[in-house]
């Protein structure tokens, strides 16, 4: 329901309010291993990333983890290894037509850096089957110029807990302001509403829509081709996303904006009490592509 | 009643009896009566009545009531009441005598600026502490944002009183949260006092007569919320003639009409608000949004009526609303409505009783969605009746007992929402929960010298969480601070108890005099609350719900002890009052993280307990008298919350902790049409939580606190100036009609002061693809420039 407060926003805006860049001093901290593992049933090559996290202002790319062993081992006893490619992208190239498990298996990743050693589990749960994406010309809307406007329709499956991360990609380009983060649980937006079973409730499914620097919906225009996908996650890490997701867009909600709270990845270090950022999530993916008509 | 009264005797038997004993002769007589405005018949809250020849008085009470018990003899009584002439009579007292009194308003001399108390040593002299007293007249004429009066926005220039920022909902007392002010209107609670979030508060300055806050020294006669009561009395209605109020502003235009019904004996007063940026914007608006509208309004209402000279009745209402529509496509709207039936009846001279029995609701209701395939509608409340039957004995002029009890259903209706999916409908809402409070209390004033006076208490609160009802039971997380899990339910019947919990509040103030213009007062009083506001936003939002105490939430506590030191100089001209303080609060709610509070019938899992902790220093430094008044405020505190999981469970400044407040407030009266006026703050930063690191994770970039702390680092100072202007239209006898131009410029230099400090990525761009994506922290301001605004307001009778 946090969307909710996005409408309150809007109407602080009738004031005078404003937002300028700011210098502030900030504690410096030690580096932490950062963990960017987020594989799927579908792409052939599986990524995962090892870098380290850095000053908050400092806007260089991130300094990747070159020296470490990574597998990722199913429960049936496959063991996938990871290799090191380029500064800290380990990569491991399914064999053609054969995907990493099916819906209900589990993965164990293991992290060797050093005498260090991290790990985390995690399930491959089902996603919601895509039933289409449905367009339509819309005028005179309160937010939003005329035009042609998608919908994704796709249904949660029945049974509480399903979470999902919805992507969308216009001609190719992944949809990526932090605005248009797009998860759900069940069919709606967070664990306390029950609701189970629906279609996407209206503002997920509309939220495939590319939004304006004003965050407003933008039409699309006939040819341009729209890719969904609905990647399905462990509640753990539906729990990370909401967190990752208001951390990047709390500003938005103003006065309205909650006290941080730091993401809690499921990545631990087993053999000592380093925290370890990010997270490690399998995905079952559906996805769809439509040519606007 | 005469059983009460053995009661009290044995309460107070010791102390009581004894100063009986000295004064008591047979031929003891009371004098008693109304003291009002000779003008337009509003009674006076806190007048004096002084018998010079005994050296002693009594004030009036909420009601205008006052009454003294003296020998038979012939006394001189004074009648006093601050900006109104000194009223004195002579009079044989051989029998108990009823004198209603009228006051003339002091017309000669220019208005004096009035901060607390109603007659001039009353800082000094009076036993309660920690209160400060507005008086509307002084708020009509401080500088506003947009010429909006503003009874909360003045209260803030208080010491003590605080906010979060601008536009943010309700204050903050002595560290305490919002929901923990009791803001009574004409005796019923508002759960909700602001319009526009928190930019105009939902009183009518047209209709308010006094507004008391109480931060500390609480009387036992108010119970319920841990940090202060807002009392905000309304006006009763001219009871003599016709008169009209009325303003045009930038943001509302007000109209309120007041005129006897039955002349003396009865009247009303109804006031009414509306903003209509709306209606002005409306032709300025492309066609697609014609349909949207914002505006809020209220409407207030009372009326009363003599019955006798022993029994008068009072019916009070208010209605507010804040509307948002954005064509059909969205709709959202929340408001306050209350109303309050009250009874005085004097049993005797001596004996003043007071019925109250009210309704209070507040709503907010949302629906999105343009046709009946696709929308959601919510709807959530809080609503509560009440009877509350209260006493005031005057016993005599060293005693003066109040008593009486309250009892309070609420009904919560945490969310009632059903959402349309395609065509299909359901309706995830959640049933309403119960609960019912009580209280009893018994109070006295006492005098026990020259130096000396009292006023002690206890109140005995009781909360009762009933079906019908599901109750929860979880058990604690693995995590310290972390969600907890549902082992069991249980359902509950209608009025079944799911928990209760009861509380004995005691309540002690007391006064030494040091000599004529200095006192020391020590006060402390215990406050248990069964009610919060679930909220974990920095402002509180509309859409906040409040919740009871149940099986699962204690009630919050809260000790608190204050000693201050008070001295008037040059003949009243100057006041000074100095107070520290000390708060310790019990079972302070907090919320885990990632907490679901809205539509979640689990909530209650996710709310943890902590304690809360506030101590400050306040200095109050007032001029009173002359062509420039005003006065100095400052605050040096602290506020702190202790919390499992959160800052590694160690102390941490809560959000609106601010070390230094200070603020000025300038009036100057030029002339008889001239005034000015002029306040300044300046507030250290609030706390908020800086990141320490930035990380990747799937092409974003996210902030991280490798320290685990909270609100570890301040942003900056808030400093600004407003002025005001007034030009008064000339009087002439006879003259019906008569206006005033209010000028005034809200945040004069300009500045652009933070209310807090965000992290992300430069705004909320679409970041290139394997690109860099530079961080940074940009200052969110409200209020981005300074606020020029005129308004007229006029006056007819």
């Amino acid at each position: 329901m946090k969307n909710l407060l996005y409408i309150l926003v809007i109407l602080t805006a009738v004031l005078s309010s404003c937002e300028d860049p700011i210098d502030v001093t900030l504690i410096e901290a030690e580096p932490l291993l950062v963990v960017d593992a987020w594989l799927n049933d579908i792409d052939e090559t599986q990524v995962i990333k090892l870098t380290s996290s850095q000053p908050y202002f400092d806007n260089t790319p991130a300094t990747g983890v070159t020296n470490a062993e990574v597998r990722v081992t199913r429960d049936d006893g496959e063991v996938f290894e990871f290799s090191h490619t380029t500064n800290g992208t380990y990569t491991n190239t399914l064999a053609p037509n054969t995907a990493i498990g099916t819906v209900g298996n589990s993965f164990t990743l293991n992290i060797n850096i050093g005498d260090k050693e991290y790990a985390a589990t995690t399930v491959l749960n089902r996603s919601a089957p895509i039933d289409s994406i449905r367009q339509e010309f819309r005028e005179n809307e309160v937010f939003g110029d005329d035009g042609i406007y998608c919908e994704l329709i796709s249904r949660d499956p029945v049974g509480l807990g399903d979470t999902y991360w919805i992507k969308a990609y216009k001609n190719g380009q992944y949809l990526n302001r932090a605005s248009e983060i797009n998860i759900a649980y069940d069919a709606g937006f967070d664990s306390g509403g029950e609701i189970d079973g629906f279609i996407f409730i209206t503002p997920i499914r509309e939220l495939i829509n590319p939004l304006s620097d004003d965050l407003i919906p933008t039409p699309w225009i006939p040819g341009d081709t729209v890719k969904v996908e609905v990647h399905s996650m462990t509640e753990a890490n539906f729990f990370y996303m909401e967190t990752f997701r208001d951390q990047l867009i709390n500003s938005q909600n103003g006065i309205f904006a909650e006290p941080l709270s730091n993401t809690e990845g499921i990545v631990v270090h087993t053999n000592g009490d380093e925290n370890v950022l990010g997270t490690f999530n399998v995905a079952s993916v559906s996805s769809i592509e439509y040519v606007i008509q | 009643m005469r059983s009460l009264y053995f009661l009290f005797l044995l309460i107070f038997g010791s102390s009581s009896i004894t100063l009986n004993a000295q004064s008591t002769s047979p031929f003891k007589v009371t004098i008693n009566g109304y003291i009002k405005d000779a003008n337009n018949g509003e009674t006076l809250i806190g007048a004096t009545a002084f018998v010079t020849e005994i050296s002693a008085g009594a004030t009036s009470n909420e009601y205008g009531v006052y009454a003294i018990d003296v020998p038979t003899g012939e006394y001189t009584i004074e009648f006093s009441y601050l900006g109104y002439e000194t009223q004195t009579q002579t009079v044989i007292l051989d029998r108990d005598v009823t004198l209603d009194v009228e006051l003339a308003e002091a017309s000669t001399k220019i208005e004096e600026v009035v901060i607390t108390g109603e007659t001039e040593d009353e800082n000094v002299t009076k036993v309660e502490m920690s209160v400060n007293k507005l008086d509307i007249g002084t708020i009509k004429k401080m500088p506003s944002l947009l010429g909006e009066v503003e009874i909360i926005r003045g209260l803030q220039l208080l010491p003590g009183v605080t906010s979060v920022g601008e536009g943010a909902s309700g204050f903050n007392v002595r560290g305490g949260s919002i929901d923990q002010n009791l803001i009574l209107l004409d005796e019923a609670p508002i759960f909700n006092s602001s319009h526009l979030f928190g930019f105009f508060s939902v009183f009518n300055p047209d209709a308010v007569k006094d507004v008391k806050l109480y931060k500390g020294g609480i009387p036992s006669r108010y119970g319920g919320r841990l940090s202060s009561v807002l009392d905000v009395r309304m006006k009763e209605g001219n009871n003599k003639k016709l008169a009209v109020n009325g303003g045009v502003g930038f943001i509302f235009s007000r109209l309120s009409i007041e005129a006897p019904i039955v002349k003396d004996k009865a009247s009303f007063i109804i006031a009414a608000r509306r903003s209509y940026i709306d209606v002005l914007s409306k032709p300025f608006l492309p066609e697609e949004q014609s349909d949207s509208r914002l505006y809020f309004y209220d409407l207030t209402l009372k009326t009363n009526y003599k019955v006798s000279s022993k029994d008068r009745l009072f019916l009070s209402g208010y209605l507010g609303r804040d509307n948002f529509v954005f064509g059909e496509a969205a709709g959202f709207s929340w408001g306050n409505s209350t109303g309050s039936f009250r009874w005085n009846h004097l049993f005797s001279e001596k004996l003043f009783s007071n019925v109250t029995a009210f309704y209070s609701d507040y709503n907010y209701k949302i629906n999105f969605g343009d046709d009946n395939q696709n929308g959601f509608d919510w709807d959530a409340s809080i609503v509560n009746y009440s009877v509350k039957p209260e006493f005031t004995y005057f016993m005599n002029p060293d005693n003066l007992i109040k008593f009486g009890g309250q009892t309070i259903i609420y009904e919560f209706l945490p969310g009632n929402a059903v959402g349309r999916s395609e065509g299909e409908i359901r309706d995830f809402g959640l049933p309403k929960k119960y609960g019912i409070e009580s209280g009893l209390y018994i109070e006295n004033e006492q005098t026990i010298n020259d130096k000396l006076s009292l006023n002690y208490g206890l109140r005995w609160s009781h909360f009762n969480y009933t079906g019908e009802g599901t109750a929860y039971t979880f058990t604690d997380s693995e995590i310290l601070g972390g969600r907890k899990e549902l082992v069991s339910t249980e359902t509950f019947d209608q009025w079944e108890s799911i928990q209760t919990y009861n509380n004995f509040e005691p309540r002690f103030a007391a006064k030494y005099q040091l000599n004529p213009s200095s006192s020391v007062k020590l006060s402390y009083n215990r406050m248990a609350q069964y009610i919060q506001l679930v909220s974990n936003t920095t402002a509180s939002t509309p859409i906040d719900v409040w919740t009871p105490a149940s099986n699962n939430i204690r009630p919050q506590v809260a000790d608190q002890v204050g000693l201050g030191y008070f001295k008037n100089l040059k003949d009243n001209t100057y006041e000074i009052s100095t107070e520290v303080y000390y708060k310790l609060m019990d079972n302070i709610v907090d919320y885990v993280d990632n907490a679901d509070l809205v539509l979640n019938p689990l909530v209650e899992g996710d709310l943890i307990e902590g304690e809360g902790r506030a101590y400050g220093f306040e200095l109050l430094v007032e001029k009173k008298k002359g062509i420039i008044t005003g006065w100095v405020s400052y605050t040096l505190a602290r506020t702190e919350r202790k919390i499992p999981g959160i800052n590694n469970s160690e102390w941490y400044p809560s959000r609106f902790d601010q070390t230094h407040n200070l603020s000025l407030s300038g009036f100057y009266e030029l002339n008889k049409r001239w005034s000015f006026s002029s306040t300044f703050s300046l507030i250290s930063g609030s706390p908020i939580t800086f990141p320490t690191s930035r990380y990747e994770q799937q092409g974003y970039v996210l902030p991280h606190n490798s320290l685990d702390s909270r609100n570890n680092v301040r942003i900056p100072v808030y400093h600004r100036l407003d002025i005001g202007a007034t030009l008064k239209g000339k009087e002439k006898p006879g003259k019906k009609w008569y206006g005033e131009w209010v000028f005034s410029v809200y945040n004069l230099y300009n500045r652009r002061n933070p209310f807090a400090i965000f992290f992300g990525p430069q705004g909320d761009t679409r970041a290139p693809v394997g690109g860099p994506i530079n961080t940074e922290a940009t200052k969110l301001s409200v209020i981005g420039s300074f606020i020029p605004s005129v308004s007229y307001n006029f006056k007819f009778n």
